[in-house]
């Protein structure tokens, strides 16, 4: 998977080097972002609480469904213009979620119930992003991109942490104002994301990649 | 519970029995360590040194020659040694005339015949220094008057000594029964195991049945707990808290500890009046904690009579997910439950 996260990012970084044309209106050197993401639900499917039987066989005490919720957080950036078209970017997205297990068939009848423990969880990301700019129509100026991170999930009384991976890959939109002044701003604007994140570890986690969408609003400046 | 301080005293030893007890009554505990007061001070029963040495009776029963009876408990003792993060070992000293049973100061498993235990396929004693709590010995006797096997898959009508020797095993370890496990009354009285979910179950699932022979994370953690291998404490969490009904502590309620990422199950008591428990030897991660009344008909085999356990509640689903920590403890986790 990982060689897959690899291979996005290498592909992202042709392609939108093919793509470049003229600077893009608006274009600065630094691009600094400020927003709020939100981050879907992900499973991590069922496990079930056995007994062994005679002869070997499985008795299930409950089952247990577990996901980590969908959250709403924050999230700030910063991009680098590498070439006409071509940015680096990394960001730091926090979030404060829940971890819930649906608990159920209890074989003593106890109703079924969810249990949550709540989960405090970091994002840092670095990546590649196209926005060639025969694609700007206007004030609308959409993109491409594309790269990995660094998970860290911590439990409510931070007793622990764990780690993870992730890689996404998505698009976006700019709606951005050449700015005249100060000298040093180039533009402002919004910023919209919608990524496919791919997550590894974590506080539930086995090692099994697992997606979840998320979506970005941010505000930005170029200077 | 069915440790059982012995009357007997021999010099400045002591004799302390437990019993593994067949289909019916059940006796049952979480993977506790045993401990023991002598003169008013506490020991935990564990062995200090190690590898422990063992000898076996040079006695053959009807189907089982003392050889086929050695390589069966040979593979037993293997198999608790084989846990990667407990530092016990044992090694086969030889074969012996002596007895289980003997205070020879030599730990000896064999067979002998007690028809009049009818419900007691086997049994493990200690010797006990009566001044420093050392563990001397520990014999476990298998009664003869059952039918045994060792075939390798089990032999119909025959219980089998391996799966037998790894819970006794545990008990020649240090390690208590484990309540990790269903019963279901029989009509004409007594139980039958429904399922198991340790090794440490204090009854055998049935003649003929050879899934015993497998430890189940209650029984790793169990025998971790006793002997920890350098650096589990550092990578297992403990859950710990008390147990409440009508704000008083409950006393005798069995917790299990499900491990989300894996099913796995480790259990243990509320031991004190004021319903304190702890649960150590777990993975870290997220656990969901169910907490459930021992079976009632089995109480005073579980606990003593001046203190029975408190079986009038509704098994309970703690409404909280426990994250246990690496190398630590969740905290005081309070849980209520509500009288039947």
């Amino acid at each position: 998977m990982r060689g897959r996260c690899i291979a996005i990012v290498v592909a992202a970084l042709v392609w939108g080097a093919g793509q470049a044309q003229a600077q893009t209106p608006g274009a600065g050197r630094l691009e600094l972002s400020a927003g709020a993401r939100w981050v879907g639900p992900i499973a991590f499917g069922t496990t079930a609480a056995t007994e062994t039987t005679f002869g070997g066989g499985k008795r299930t005490l409950f089952e247990s469904s577990s996901q980590l919720d969908a959250s709403i957080g924050g999230s700030v950036g910063v991009g680098v213009q590498l070439t006409r078209g071509l940015r680096a970017e990394v960001s730091v997205a926090f979030s404060p979620t829940g971890l819930s297990t649906r608990i159920s068939g209890d074989v003593e009848g106890v109703a079924d119930l969810t249990v949550q423990a709540p989960v405090t969880q970091f994002l840092f990301e670095g990546g590649l992003q196209a926005r060639p700019a025969r694609w700007t129509r206007g004030r609308l100026s959409p993109f491409v991109t594309a790269g990995m991170g660094y998970l860290r999930q911590l439990n409510d009384g931070r007793t622990l942490v764990e780690t993870g991976r992730a890689c996404y890959f998505g698009g976006g939109l700019y709606y951005e104002r050449v700015a005249t002044h100060p000298r040093w701003l180039t533009a402002t604007g919004v910023r919209a994301d919608i990524r496919a994140l791919v997550l590894r570890g974590g506080v539930a986690a086995d090692d099994t990649w697992r997606g979840a969408p998320a979506i970005t609003a941010s505000v930005f400046a170029r200077f | 519970m069915t440790r059982r301080p012995s009357a007997t005293r021999r010099g400045w030893s002591v004799l302390l029995s437990l019993a593994l007890v067949m289909t019916v009554s059940s006796p049952a505990f979480a993977y506790l360590k045993f401990g023991f007061q002598l003169d008013g001070k506490e020991f935990t029963l564990r062995w200090s040194r190690s590898p422990v040495m063992y000898f076996v009776s040079d006695v053959d029963v009807p189907g089982v020659s003392v050889s086929q009876f050695q390589g069966a408990v040979a593979v037993a003792f293997t198999t608790w040694e084989s846990v990667p993060s407990a530092s016990i070992a044992y090694t086969f000293g030889g074969f012996t005339r002596g007895l289980p049973g003997e205070n020879d100061g030599r730990t000896t498993l064999g067979f002998m015949n007690a028809p009049e235990l009818d419900r007691v396929l086997a049994s493990t004693s200690y010797l006990v220094d009566g001044d420093t709590g050392e563990l001397l010995e520990s014999d476990i006797f298998f009664n003869s008057a059952f039918a045994w096997s060792t075939a390798q898959a089990g032999e119909r009508g025959r219980w089998d000594v391996e799966s037998i020797a790894l819970h006794e095993i545990g008990h020649l370890s240090g390690l208590g029964h484990s309540a990790i496990g269903e019963t279901e009354l029989l009509s004409g009285g007594g139980r039958r195991v429904q399922s198991i979910g340790s090794v440490m179950f204090p009854i055998a699932l049935g003649s003929g049945d050879i899934s015993g022979r497998r430890l189940m994370p209650d029984d790793i953690a169990g025998i971790s707990d006793l002997y920890p291998e350098a650096g589990f404490n550092d990578t297992t969490g403990s859950v710990s808290g008390r147990i409440t009904k009508n704000g008083a502590g409950v006393f005798g309620a069995h917790i299990v500890a499900f491990d989300l990422r894996g099913g796995e199950l480790v259990g243990n008591f509320s031991l004190g009046h004021d319903g304190q428990f702890s649960i150590a030897g777990l993975r870290p991660g997220p656990h969901a904690l169910r907490i459930e009344p021992i079976d009632d008909a089995d109480t005073d085999s579980f606990f003593d009579d001046t203190e029975p356990p408190d079986v009038n509640f509704r098994t309970t689903v703690f409404e909280r997910l426990v994250i246990v920590p690496r190398g630590g403890d969740s905290g005081a986790v309070q849980i209520a439950v509500q009288p039947k």
